[in-house]
């Protein structure tokens, strides 16, 4: 991490024990929070080594540690100067699998939407389309249920009633359940379809339009 | 007629400007860029970017280039190489000749007409190089900025992309005789 010598890294140890037990082959959401595991909850408070500084009250990042091995997965929480807060999901990499990420989100949010208001969430990032590792294929296989087998992507009404009929959708309303928040709708940025190690899949930078319950 | 792709990134210049490639050490200025509020507003993107976020970003842009033949310009100010925005042609319909533009600036450089010089070589570049018949644009209708930019360059409200988007949004095109006449 470029910036990993200017944050101030926390580590919430003793009664901010999360006692949570994140299994890396992926359990679902539900089988989180189970008490006595030795998980706690990583801080990164983010300055102004981030751009957009002036327009932003606060940010941090959430992550999961087990022992000495902290998360890949981080999750960006920042509160803007005019009290909007966003969420970036960011993993680096497809190596996380999405189910894990959602349960390592359900282990984090408890604390985070302590320190952040829900209630203000107006987005969350989900980055590339294909960095959703096992999810990934199963939004190129919804498009193509929708829009046949042309790589012409249609237009973004289009686009956005199939990804709220997606996975993608039904996982973050579920995760976002506890804090009475759902996806109301998506922006996206360059969609195109792009060969990976799986085959031709849908990419672009999505992110999820919030509301409340 | 099929668009014919340059084998080296088009690099262009304008007597103030120089268009070059989006490059991966442009991070932290698209970072800054896409994390500008005022950028931002009509958008509807979030405003916090990270440089790993960009970073990626730029990565799957420069897949696009490589892939679908999409165009993403830098902009920079000479004699400076630092980017102070971005201008795209992409979403190709090579069978129809037709693509869309996007553009973006950050606001210390609005207002100065460096939007407007920039988008006089890249409708140039499309018209005349690319041989392009079509470019589409889509913009929110409060953002006046925007819409005189298309405007000053002959766009116009176009009904069929109109149709087919938000409601907020207005859908602008320049078709090439159009384009053409207006040179005179």
């Amino acid at each position: 991490m470029q910036h990993a010598g200017k944050f101030f890294i926390l580590l919430i140890f003793g009664s901010l024990l999360l006692h949570a037990k994140i299994a890396r082959n992926g359990e679902s959401i539900a089988q989180t929070n189970q008490p006595g595991a030795d998980t706690t909850i990583g801080l990164l408070l983010i300055g102004n080594e981030w751009p957009g500084g002036a327009d932003r009250k606060r940010a941090t990042a959430y992550f999961l540690v087990t022992g000495n091995d902290s998360s890949a997965f981080r999750c960006y929480i920042t509160e803007s100067k005019s009290a909007q807060v966003g969420i970036d999901l960011r993993a680096g990499s497809n190596a996380i699998p999405w189910k894990q990420r959602l349960a390592e989100l359900a282990a984090l949010f408890p604390d985070a939407s302590k320190a952040y208001s829900f209630d203000s969430l107006k987005n969350v990032y989900t980055g590339r389309l294909t960095e959703t590792a096992e999810l990934s294929p199963l939004i190129t296989a919804d498009y193509r249920k929708y829009f046949g087998k042309s790589n012409k992507i249609p237009t973004g009404t289009w686009i956005n009633k199939m990804l709220l009929k997606n996975k993608l959708t039904a996982d973050l309303n579920q995760v976002f359940l506890p804090y009475k928040m759902t996806v109301a709708g998506y922006g996206f940025e360059k969609l195109f379809f792009t060969n990976t190690g799986r085959g031709k899949e849908l990419d672009g930078v999505v992110w999820a339009k919030m509301q409340k319950l | 007629m099929h668009l014919q792709y340059p084998f080296i990134f088009p690099a262009l210049e304008t007597p103030r400007l120089w268009l070059r490639q989006l490059l991966i050490t442009d991070a932290g200025r698209v970072a800054a860029l896409r994390s500008d509020e005022q950028v931002n507003k009509y958008l509807g993107r979030p405003a916090h970017t990270s440089i790993e976020e960009a970073r990626g970003f730029i990565e799957m842009i420069n897949k696009g280039l490589e892939e679908k033949g999409w165009f993403y310009w830098a902009i920079a100010v000479k004699p400076a190489a630092a980017l102070v925005g971005t201008i795209c042609l992409w979403n190709l319909e090579p069978e129809k000749m037709e693509v869309e533009i996007g553009f973006e600036l950050v606001p210390a450089y609005q207002g100065k007409g460096i939007m407007q010089e920039t988008i006089e070589c890249i409708l140039r570049y499309g018209f005349e190089t690319l041989k392009l018949e079509k470019i589409n644009s889509f913009t929110e209708k409060e953002n006046i900025a925007s819409v005189k930019v298309l405007e000053r360059n002959h766009f116009k409200e176009d009904e069929t992309l109109k149709a087919a988007e938000s409601e907020s949004l207005i859908g602008y095109s320049l078709n090439s005789t159009t384009y053409y006449a207006a040179r005179g």
